[in-house]
């Protein structure tokens, strides 16, 4: 059976799930992968970017690395299709984009074996992002797969993701490159440059500083290939095969947050799929039979427990579990955002993940986790 | 071993969205409340430490949001400045109009120079006893363990220069356990546990700062005990004869599965961390990061804290 779900997210190719840190991206992303190669004839990959291995340990498999595996079903789920599994290894991913786009072989093994390299390709910022990117953009070349869903980077801003390629065409372009790379191509000190020689080398020492500009003269001979392919990224990330799925939880600070990204996705020309609230309590919670019911155990059906205690004890013991039952359905009605998710009209379907009791670390529980999402229904 | 509230840098780790900020701001109030100076460092500089005390914009100085208790926000090109004032000497350069382009090109070229440069002053402010109390709110788990390894990592790409000079002080403010402390912040799901226990032995493999224990948020506590349970089910036979009850008694087991799930991935945490401290703080279910929330946190890890 086609799950609801996948009404509005059958037209994508791709599909990147994102979302602000915690409210279960990975979780979401695996969940897809698996329900999509059971229901459907066709080559699933999953692509986590998660420095931790959350998406190895919740598909149950070891390590993942940047060339993909076969995660095998369990039979009991009766797959039509495959799944494939795939992590982004930031450091090899950057070594084959230096790789590609060396001018030369000297240059590469330059690059490759630069301390400085090593340190900015682990630690600069946004170069986890980028890497991503590229993992995307070549796994998607490549058509073996049908489906590629992405778990995007934790990020503060789930829209780093989305300017990654962008902001490294701005430092290729910027003032800064070219002040780096200056004493390699030039003597003469200008009035302008030379105190800023003087501070960083007061700062960082001078061997360094060469070092420095060393290594990005180097750096800077890669630009036109890497501007060309950042464009590309770019353009992928807004193709119509290219959906967007936001995820938050149900409370309050994060559906707002969700609203926010995605007006901010709608601004960039983005393809926005679906929403999907995760960790969502059941609807029949907060429903009319739910109401009358608390409200009869509050009274009459606390009577009856009274009535049939057979101890002070025990009558202490039934108004106590009535409270604190009663307290548990108030405190979720309370928490969950019915309301706002009702008065937003967001431009995507709205979709409700259940919360779960049991801790989703297999195949057969993440299918069921999509298998039960339902269409938020505000009545 | 050292109370918590009295080092004077507590490092609050943890992945994002576990409530790093939430944690950091409620132990800022409990040192505040204990008599001490203390300091809240936003070290991404985002806001949202200053926003939980209902101030937007605190900058580079400190700001005082209650008795005893300042914020102040992390901003590297301000902490170059000082740091030139400071250690470089040459005010003429701290005032050069290049220096915002020379901030960038340290900051985003230069490994390891900001990362110094928060720890610096993180360190600096240590030191120079302006406050008992320093609680680091850093970024993100990958971030913080480059920021506070940083200071042996530079001494290896940097053989000279003034920073090669600074780190050797710093490194013995951060190594010393009386002094410096790392708190680790997880949420009790299974993933996050594994992802904490990961992050534990990174604090103590590439960092020189100790772990002093950690603080699992949001925690749904079985609110039933074994008496409750059993009358639980009485409710459950009760509800079959009325009928409709369905719905209340599902959201009861729901929540203790939850509960019971939490329990265990606690148990997990408490295993990896050995002899370490594990404090526990409720969920509040969709609660605003707000001084509310704050004050409710910190009133709990009142009880737990080490």
């Amino acid at each position: 059976m086609v799950r609801e779900v996948w009404e509005p997210l059958a037209r994508y190719s791709r599909l990147l799930v994102v979302g602000s840190g915690g409210v279960g991206k990975t979780t979401m992303a695996a969940s897809l992968g698996v329900d999509a190669a059971v229901s459907f004839e066709l080559r699933v990959l999953v692509v986590t970017v998660d420095p931790a291995k959350r998406l190895a340990s919740s598909l149950g498999v070891g390590p993942l690395a940047n060339t993909p595996v076969e995660i095998k079903l369990p039979a009991s789920l009766e797959p039509r299709g495959k799944l494939f599994a795939a992590s982004v290894d930031m450091k090899r991913a950057w070594d084959s984009l230096i790789e590609k786009h060396s001018p030369d072989a000297a240059t590469q093994s330059r690059i490759l074996a630069s301390p400085i390299y090593h340190n900015l390709s682990s630690k600069f910022i946004g170069s986890y992002d980028y890497a991503a990117v590229e993992v995307l953009a070549s796994l998607t070349a490549e058509r073996s797969y049908d489906v590629v869903i992405v778990d995007t980077p934790p990020s503060r801003n789930a829209l780093d993701f989305l300017d990654a390629p962008r902001r490294l065409r701005e430092f290729f372009s910027s003032n800064l490159l070219a002040l780096l790379t200056l004493p390699r191509r030039t003597r003469v000190f200008s009035l302008a440059t030379r105190p800023f020689y003087l501070v960083a080398e007061a700062i960082m020492g001078g061997a360094f500083l060469s070092d420095l500009t060393d290594f990005f003269t180097d750096f800077s001979r890669l630009r036109d290939g890497l501007v060309a392919q950042s464009v590309g990224f770019s353009d992928l990330l807004t193709q119509e095969e290219t959906g967007f799925i936001v995820v938050s939880d149900p409370y309050g600070p994060s559906v707002v947050e969700a609203e926010r990204l995605l007006t901010a996705l709608a601004r960039r020309g983005i393809h926005e799929a679906a929403w999907f609230v995760n960790r969502s309590w059941p609807a029949r919670l907060f429903s009319e039979e739910a109401e009358t019911a608390a409200r009869w155990l509050g009274s009459e059906g606390l009577e009856l427990l009274l009535d049939q205690a057979g101890s002070e004890l025990d009558r202490s013991i039934a108004r106590r579990t009535v409270a604190e039952v009663l307290g548990i359905r108030d405190q979720i009605e309370m928490a969950h955002s019915r309301e706002t998710l009702t008065r937003i009209d967001p431009s995507v379907p709205i979709f409700e993940i259940p919360i779960a009791a049991e801790e989703l670390v297999d195949a057969a529980a993440l299918a069921r986790l999509v298998a039960t999402a339902r269409r938020f229904d505000p009545s | 071993m050292t109370s918590l509230l009295e080092h004077q840098l507590v490092f609050v780790t943890g992945k994002g969205g576990v409530g790093k900020s939430t944690v950091a701001a409620a132990i800022g109030c409990l040192g505040a409340a204990s008599g001490r100076r203390t300091l809240v460092v936003e070290a991404d500089g985002k806001g949202d430490v200053g926003a939980i005390f209902g101030r937007h914009g605190i900058g580079f100085e400190p700001v005082e949001v209650l008795p005893s208790l300042s914020v102040m926000e992390m901003d590297t090109e301000a902490s170059l400045e000082e740091y030139l004032r400071i250690f470089v000497k040459v005010p003429m350069l701290s005032k050069m109009p290049g220096l915002a382009r020379i901030f960038d090109f340290v900051s985003t070229a230069a490994p390891g120079v900001k990362e110094i440069l928060v720890v610096g002053k993180l360190c600096y402010e240590a030191k120079e006893n302006h406050f008992d109390l320093i609680v680091v709110d850093p970024p993100a788990s990958g971030h913080v363990i480059s920021q506070l390894g940083v200071t042996s990592d530079v001494g290896d790409l940097i053989q000279l220069g003034m920073i090669r000079n600074q780190t050797s002080w710093m490194l013995e403010i951060l190594a010393d356990q009386d002094r410096s402390t790392a708190v680790l912040v997880a949420t009790p799901d299974e993933t996050a546990v594994e992802e904490s226990v990961e992050l534990a032995s990174r604090i103590r493999s590439e960092t020189p700062v100790h772990l002093g224990g950690a603080v699992v948020n949001r925690v749904i506590h079985n609110p039933l005990g074994e008496l409750e349970q059993a009358e639980l089910e009485r409710i459950r036979s009760v509800a079959g004869a009325a009928g409709q009850l369905g719905p209340v008694v599902e959201a009861a087991d729901l929540y203790v599965g939850i509960a019971t799930r939490h329990a265990g991935n606690i148990a997990t945490l408490q295993a990896a961390m050995g002899e370490l401290p594990v404090a526990t703080v409720a969920e509040l279910l969709g609660s605003e990061a707000n001084l509310d929330l704050v004050m409710e946190v910190a009133e709990s890890l009142e009880v737990e804290l080490w």
